[in-house]
């Protein structure tokens, strides 16, 4: 047996535990992977997570009368997200408590991996999921560590967020109702550190709706503020400009 | 209080599409189909969080939140690649997963919130809804897998565990904990009869 036959049978025979939630982080996004170039899985999945549903439906009960009001209160507060984009209709100012989740959801919306998040049937979401890459597992193992930690990270008529993860080591920037820079420039991020040496830390710009997830180059450890720059396009390795966001992490 | 049956021998039972209908047309902001979804499948998601969770309290919070991200990500929902019920009880699923591995992580840091997690079930299902023919099959289908089967299948779907974590909890190798979990699933699968 090939090693290829030998990786294939190994991820497939997760479809059972990817089924009923029963993966970690990590194997969740290797087989997704796996599921976007396996046909076969397609169709097994459906009829595995199928019975996962038929059993939990099996669990019915009473709810609470309140909660009805209390959800349908709730969504008249809720935006909605719009189909085929990461991005959500004008969302209220979001309360303290509800922060870091939004966050989350947000940033697991422009990771394409939303749906997953949520336990939305990943696999119908493929061509999402194709675009999940080394990156895309390295924010999921951030957003999904024990002890992510959120900063707000003002941005002149744009929400940002710099997620980070102290187990994992790494800090990512997701942000919403970002324009897209200006003609021939780039947004660049920079770790600070504290003698106050800016480091280049990636070049991005938003997507289509103005929404970005940017894993952070650099290690947490040593970072002791986070910036974003307008430079030239191909970025720049010393700030040129005065950042339009910053945010100390300590 | 009124029990409001998911899917099982009322109108809904046959027109498994009405849920998913119900989704589409609450994709698209409207708030009557999404009443109309709350009283067919809240019951089911209540139910199903609470034999994960087995706390009320959380279980109530943690429906709420489910409910209103059907809402909120009801466009995300592609009714060509599966049905609205899948979509919904395996959000429910996971976010009650989600919830017991992060009380798992609060645990394995201060070991006095692991407490709640051993506390005994409470039943969540009432006797009227014991008969119901659904829950009677999926009983059935249940009973009818192997001994080590169905303590895979509920370890991992009762009690949120990763296949790793039945495993180990097992002491069987990882492997075959994969492979327990699957063809449990398969097996259940094919006693309910459920076809894509």
């Amino acid at each position: 047996m090939s090693n290829a036959t030998t990786e294939h049978d190994d991820v497939h025979l997760l479809i059972g535990a990817y089924a009923i939630d029963a993966v970690d982080d990590l194997e969740r996004a290797r087989f997704e992977r796996h599921l976007a170039n396996c046909a076969d899985c397609t169709i097994e999945l459906r009829e595995l997570a199928d019975t996962g549903a038929r059993i939990g439906a099996a669990e019915v009960a009473t709810v609470p009368i309140a909660m009805r009001e209390a959800v349908f209160a709730r969504i008249q507060t809720t935006p909605q997200v719009v189909p085929g984009s990461d991005r959500l209709i004008a969302a209220p100012a979001p309360s303290r408590s509800r922060w870091a989740l939004r966050a989350l959801g947000a940033t697991a919306a422009v990771l394409g991996i939303g749906a997953a998040s949520f336990g939305a049937l990943a696999y119908t979401q493929s061509q999402e999921i194709q675009t999940l890459s080394a990156d895309g597992e390295i924010m999921s193992s951030i957003v999904n560590s024990p002890d992510l930690q959120t900063k707000a990270m003002p941005m002149d008529g744009a929400t940002s967020t710099i997620m980070m993860s102290p187990t994992v080591g790494k800090a990512m920037m997701v942000a919403s109702g970002v324009p897209a820079p200006p003609a021939g420039k780039t947004y660049e991020l920079w770790t600070i550190t504290s003698d106050g040496t800016a480091r280049p830390a990636g070049t991005w710009a938003p997507g289509p709706h103005g929404g970005a997830a940017v894993p952070i180059d650099g290690d947490l450890a040593t970072t002791t503020a986070v910036a974003v720059t307008v430079e030239p396009k191909g970025g720049s390795t010393t700030p040129t400009t005065a950042p339009i966001a910053k945010v100390t992490m300590a | 209080m009124t029990v409001i049956p998911f899917d099982v021998q009322s109108p809904t039972v046959g027109d498994p599409d009405k849920v998913t209908r119900l989704l589409v047309e609450t994709s698209r902001g409207d708030e009557a189909a999404f009443r109309e979804l709350y009283d067919l499948v809240s019951g089911a998601v209540f139910g199903l969080v609470r034999r994960v969770l087995r706390d009320p309290a959380q279980s109530e919070e943690v429906t709420q939140d489910v409910l209103v991200e059907v809402w909120r990500l009801a466009a995300r929902f592609d009714p060509e690649k599966g049905s609205g019920k899948t979509w919904i009880m395996m959000m429910a699923h996971r976010r009650a997963v989600d919830r017991v591995r992060s009380a798992q992580a609060s645990t394995d840091r201060d070991f006095k919130y692991g407490v709640a997690l051993h506390e005994p079930a409470h039943d969540a299902v009432s006797s009227e809804v014991e008969t119901r023919f659904e829950q009677k099959q999926v009983r059935r289908a249940l009973d009818e897998l192997t001994d080590t089967q169905r303590s895979a299948i509920e370890l991992a779907y009762y009690k949120g565990y990763t296949h790793t974590q039945v495993a180990e909890s097992l002491g069987i190798p990882l492997g075959t904990a994969k492979t327990r979990v699957r063809d449990g699933l398969i097996h259940l699968r094919d006693a309910m009869g459920v076809t894509s």
